[in-house]
């Protein structure tokens, strides 16, 4: 079968090209342990350090305490980041210390400072009448923390640039090469080689990132209800959304060297805006607007929701796999009659 | 009667106000080497290309197989030709092995993947992969992928390009096999003594048009019994305006041709001519004609400027 | 001499000339510095959260004494108006509250409050205890549902607290002198005593992040990218010594370096960053431009190709970007990371910038933000002297 030999030459082309291996598998792979170190760090620290001077504090679950001789001192060693907040009573006044430099911890550290005065308070016979007990319930009826919410944002960004680099480099590579030239005078129809192309680089997509999701259970044990009918469709359906893309990157640019520096661009940018590592609601206005007007948003969506971990219904959900696929195969369409081998 | 595997009529590409093929006209017999020779730039890559079916035409009509195609040269037909493109670049990180089978496979028909790899000599090669092959080698493997369909006609562009001495030799002796197993070869190319070792009809195509056609020994006839006298000159921008005593003449730096049918008075006439001027002289020749030449009186350029 | 700057005048040339320079270098290093200040700076600000409010309390109804109504009617007040901060639906049903958690789960609604059914009766006899000093009843306790790992929902939680909070400082009020309730006072602290904000922290950060790049990529282009295409062979024949290129490289690495310097600190400055313009931060950016260039030279002699060198610096730049700690503060890591996250000559460099800049003391000692980079400069020049190879 002609689909079936050219589908082999290309699998073999991609898995001896050990620089496109690095690119598919290693590089996420670090991307994904440490951006899961050092922003689960950020977001759920398990114990504070907090510094005091003067009258000794109540102890409160998750913290440790450190003297400090002297007001200064205490400043001092919030301000180099020594500890994560500095605390002192002054008269009614608890007065709390906090660098600026951990704004993203600040509502959290505000929250512990306001559980000290509690129980000082607690201390001296003043309570509170009314008590507010708070109750934290998830999506899924398991504990998620941040951590668990960025791997399937990662796990997008992946099949974001699995697909449109399987285009801008992949595909803008051969027929610079004048490969594809060489396909197109054999009696190989062209809808064959990009059917062939197309499939390889999504079964190569949905293997790396099978890969990668194994690599994150087996690192940090996620708690996912995983739906694998909604995760291969999300893959599948994804990267070949995001060819889609790359194809009307390669044809809007001049050469292939403008298409693959174009989508390299791109993906940086877009990776602050698609709610992968800091949620959406938490951006400026202006640009959640941008956020929700980017495909990889709604990739990061159909990710989480294939994992279990946030909402999707079945009408947005297969919505969003719809018109990932057939805007693709529309501009597939376009694509092979307006692109030139040469 | 031997039947016209291909013949074109006419067949113009205007690329907006540049005319790169301007209406031109030939058929090619089955069973022969046919060469389009021409400078670069001449339009020989666009015709073949179009032939290929890789580049549309404006107007012209095409007969392949006896079949007229449009648009698009339909598969069936496809798989009776072969081609071998100017570059020769292949699917990285694949065995030569692996190419050969993968175009095999494209074919309904073809040859023993072993016999190809004896074909163009490189069985030795047959695990090597393709990005480690040197130029020689590509050229022969590409070759060989055209060749893997067993086709009855090989379009070949530039086959030898790029070569050093002795793989153009591998090459040549490639297409003579071809034309021995009475295959059709229509290649282009800029080298004449390519065109006058290998074809059996030449067609000189220069600006899109054709302007001469023949065997080379036909062409090179058209110049009659004439001779060509080389003179080379010691130093160059001299006032030369003398040479209009001959019929044909051509100066090039310091290199003098002047075609003559009358030799013996020709050559003592240039002679005198240089002596009077006391212009030194530094070498003479005196040659018969080749396509070079026939090149140089039709256009007053030469094939590789 | 002479050779060196019409070398360096051509690469510099090629540099400027090249859009894949200039927005790697310039615009890339300007747009995450906008991006992330305007991210972090919009942190409280701007959010507006859904809430839904359950009153089920059935005691008092109607009468001057409904608790409830009265914590029901605050929360109406801030949720009306234009901007809001809340937007607020209530009623009084079982099916409702249902359905709000429903909704929070889905993440339609942030948070939901629900007044249990004896509240305004459990406050009465709460303030009564309180007179009397008896502990005899339960208290009024009011539930509020948020959404885990929320950060809207968190925010939205400080909120619906801080408005309880002020009911219940009213009734501690009327029980009782409050001359000993504690109340937290939060300060932001800054080592220069200014207002310190976040683009304080990150323009120091973007600087080094800016100046790695053209080491790590620059470079390596000069290096590896002209040597496979045989650019460096062709101007070795001609007349120049490879110490001659080396030189004229590192000078137009060094110009692209300081035009970004430029355009980041004037950019901080417009962008309302504060910082000292001295003599030592002067002499600590040219300590980082110096230290990071060895990083190209040792990509271009470990990786044998272009394309190995470039997957090399895109890790490493990964690395020394996130694990420096350029951006975030890096707290809270296992100690793995940690340990790497101290290796590395980023985390020194920008302690050590932003120590002279005075944004902030230094976490680590300074002798160590000049040693430890200087170490890494030293071995990583010795290796590539002794493995670079000028042609292949």
């Amino acid at each position: 079968m002609r689909f079936l030999s050219i589908l082999r030459a290309m699998a073999w082309h991609s898995v001896r090209d050990k620089i496109n291996i690095f690119f598919n598998l290693f590089f996420p792979l670090i991307t994904l342990l440490i951006f899961g170190y050092v922003f689960s760090g950020i977001y759920s620290q398990s114990s504070v350090n907090i510094g005091f001077y003067g009258q000794k504090l109540p102890p409160i679950s998750g913290v440790k305490y450190i003297e400090y001789p002297s007001i200064s001192e205490l400043i001092n060693a919030v301000s180099s980041q020594k500890i994560n907040l500095g605390i002192t009573l002054n008269g009614t006044a608890l007065l709390a210390y906090i660098n600026p430099v951990n704004l993203q911890s600040s509502n959290y550290y505000t929250s512990i400072v306001k559980s000290v005065a509690d129980e000082i308070n607690r201390s001296r016979g003043i309570n509170s009448v009314i008590k507010v007990e708070r109750n934290e319930i998830s999506f899924s009826g398991k504990h998620i923390d941040y951590l668990d919410n960025l791997i399937p944002g990662i796990l997008a960004l992946s099949i974001f640039s699995a697909g449109i680099f399987s285009i801008t480099a992949s595909l803008a590579h051969f027929r610079d090469k004048k490969v594809i030239k060489k396909f197109w005078i054999t009696p190989l129809a062209k809808w064959e080689f990009y059917a062939a192309f197309i499939s390889e680089k999504m079964v190569e997509s949905l293997l790396s990132i099978i890969l990668l999701f194994v690599a994150a259970v087996v690192f940090f044990r996620p708690p996912y209800s995983i739906d694998f009918v909604r995760f291969t469709l999300t893959v599948l359906a994804g990267t070949f959304g995001m060819m889609g893309i790359g194809m009307i990157i390669l044809l809007i640019s001049p050469s292939a060297r403008v298409a693959s520096e174009v989508s390299s661009v791109l993906y940086t940018v877009i990776m602050f805006f698609s709610g992968v590592y800091f949620p959406l609601d938490l951006l400026p206005k202006f640009l959640q607007y941008i956020a929700y007007g980017l495909p990889l948003t709604y990739l990061v969506m159909a990710m989480k929701s294939a994992m279990g971990i946030a909402p999707m219904s079945n009408l947005s959900y297969y919505l969003t796999i719809a018109i990932m696929f057939f805007g693709s195969v529309l501009v597939l369409l376009g694509f092979s009659r307006i692109f030139k081998v040469e | 009667m031997r039947e016209f595997i291909l013949e074109v009529e006419d067949l113009k590409k205007y690329y907006f106000d540049v005319k790169a093929v301007d209406g031109i006209s030939f058929k090619v017999l089955k069973g022969e080497v046919f060469a389009l020779l021409g400078p670069n730039g001449a339009g020989k890559t666009t015709t073949l290309e179009i032939l290929e079916g890789l580049k549309d035409y404006d107007s012209g009509k095409i007969r392949l197989f006896g079949e007229e195609i449009r648009r698009k040269i339909p598969r069936r037909l496809r798989e009776r030709i072969g081609v071998i493109l100017q570059e020769n670049n292949f699917v990285d990180h694949l065995k030569t092995i692996e190419i050969l089978k993968m175009f095999r496979s494209l074919y309904p028909k073809g040859l023993d993947i072993k016999d190809i790899l004896k074909e163009i000599s490189l069985e030795d090669k047959a695990n090597a992969k393709v990005e480690k092959l040197s130029g020689g080698q590509r050229q022969r493997l590409a070759i060989g992928t055209a060749l893997v369909g067993d086709p009855e006609l090989i379009f070949m562009d530039e086959p030898t390009t790029g070569l050093d001495p002795q793989a153009r030799r591998n090459v040549w002796e490639m297409i003579e096999k071809l034309r021995e197993k009475g295959k059709t070869v229509f290649l282009t190319t800029h080298y004449m003594e390519e065109a006058e070792y290998l074809a059996d009809y030449i067609y000189v195509m220069d600006h899109g048009k054709i302007i001469a056609k023949g065997s080379a020994e036909e062409l090179i006839s058209s110049f009659g019994g004439e001779k060509i006298i080389e003179i080379d000159l010691d130093s160059k921008d001299l006032d030369l305006s003398f040479l209009s005593e001959f019929q044909k003449t051509k100066v090039e730096d310091s290199k003098i041709i002047i075609v003559t049918s009358y030799l013996p008075a020709d050559m003592k006439k240039a002679l005198d001519l240089f002596e009077e001027r006391s212009i030194k002289i530094d070498d003479i020749i005196v040659r018969r004609p080749n396509l070079e030449d026939v090149f140089l009186n039709l256009t007053g350029r030469k094939l590789r400027d | 001499m002479r050779r060196i700057i019409s070398i360096f005048k051509a690469l510099t040339l090629s540099s400027l000339r090249s859009p894949s320079v200039i927005f790697w270098n310039v615009f890339f290093p300007v747009i995450l510095l906008l991006i992330l200040a305007s991210i972090f700076s919009n942190i409280g600000k701007e959010v507006s959260f859904r809430v839904n409010f359950v009153d089920e309390s059935t005691t008092f109804k109607n009468t001057n004494m409904d608790f409830a109504s009265y914590i029901s009617r605050a929360f109406e007040e801030i949720s009306a108006g234009k901007n809001a901060v809340i937007t607020l639906q209530s009623s009084t049903t079982e099916r409702f509250l249902n359905e709000s958690l429903k909704k929070l789960k889905s993440g339609k609604i942030d948070a939901v409050i629900v007044i249990p059914p004896l509240f305004n009766t459990q406050i009465y006899a709460a303030v009564a205890q309180q007179k009397s000093g008896l502990n005899l009843f339960s208290k009024p306790k009011i539930e509020v549902y948020t959404l885990e790992n929320s950060e809207t929902s968190d925010l939205a939680f400080t909120v619906i607290s801080s408005v309880l909070e002020s009911f219940n400082l009213k009734i501690l009020q009327n029980s009782a002198p409050l001359s000993d309730f504690v109340s937290p006072k939060i300060e932001y602290i800054s080592k220069n005593g200014q207002n310190f904000s976040y683009i304080d922290f990150i323009v120091p950060g973007i600087l080094v992040m800016a100046v790695m790049t053209v080491s790590l990529f620059g470079i390596t282009d000069d290096l590896l990218v002209q040597r496979e295409k045989k650019v460096l062979r062709k101007l070795f024949v001609a007349p120049l010594n490879k110490s001659e290129y080396f030189w004229a490289m590192i000078l137009s690495n060094l110009t692209v370096e300081i035009v970004q310097t430029i355009i980041i600190l004037v950019l901080g400055i417009y962008l309302g960053s504060h910082f000292n313009i001295g003599i030592s931060v002067l002499l600590y950016i040219i300590f980082v431009m110096v230290t990071t260039l060895p990083i190209g030279f040792f990509i271009a002699s470990f990786a044998k190709t272009s394309d190995a060198g470039n997957a090399l610096a895109n890790v490493l730049n990964f690395l020394f970007m996130f694990l420096g700690g350029l951006f975030f503060p890096i707290t809270g890591v296992p100690l793995a990371v940690k340990i790497v996250a101290y290796a590395i000559p980023t985390t020194y460099l920008a302690n050590g910038l932003r120590w002279a800049m005075g944004t902030m003391s230094s976490p680590t000692p300074m002798y160590l933000n000049i040693l430890v980079p200087s170490i890494w400069a030293i071995v990583m020049i010795i290796y590539s002297a002794k493995v670079f190879k000028w042609e292949v």
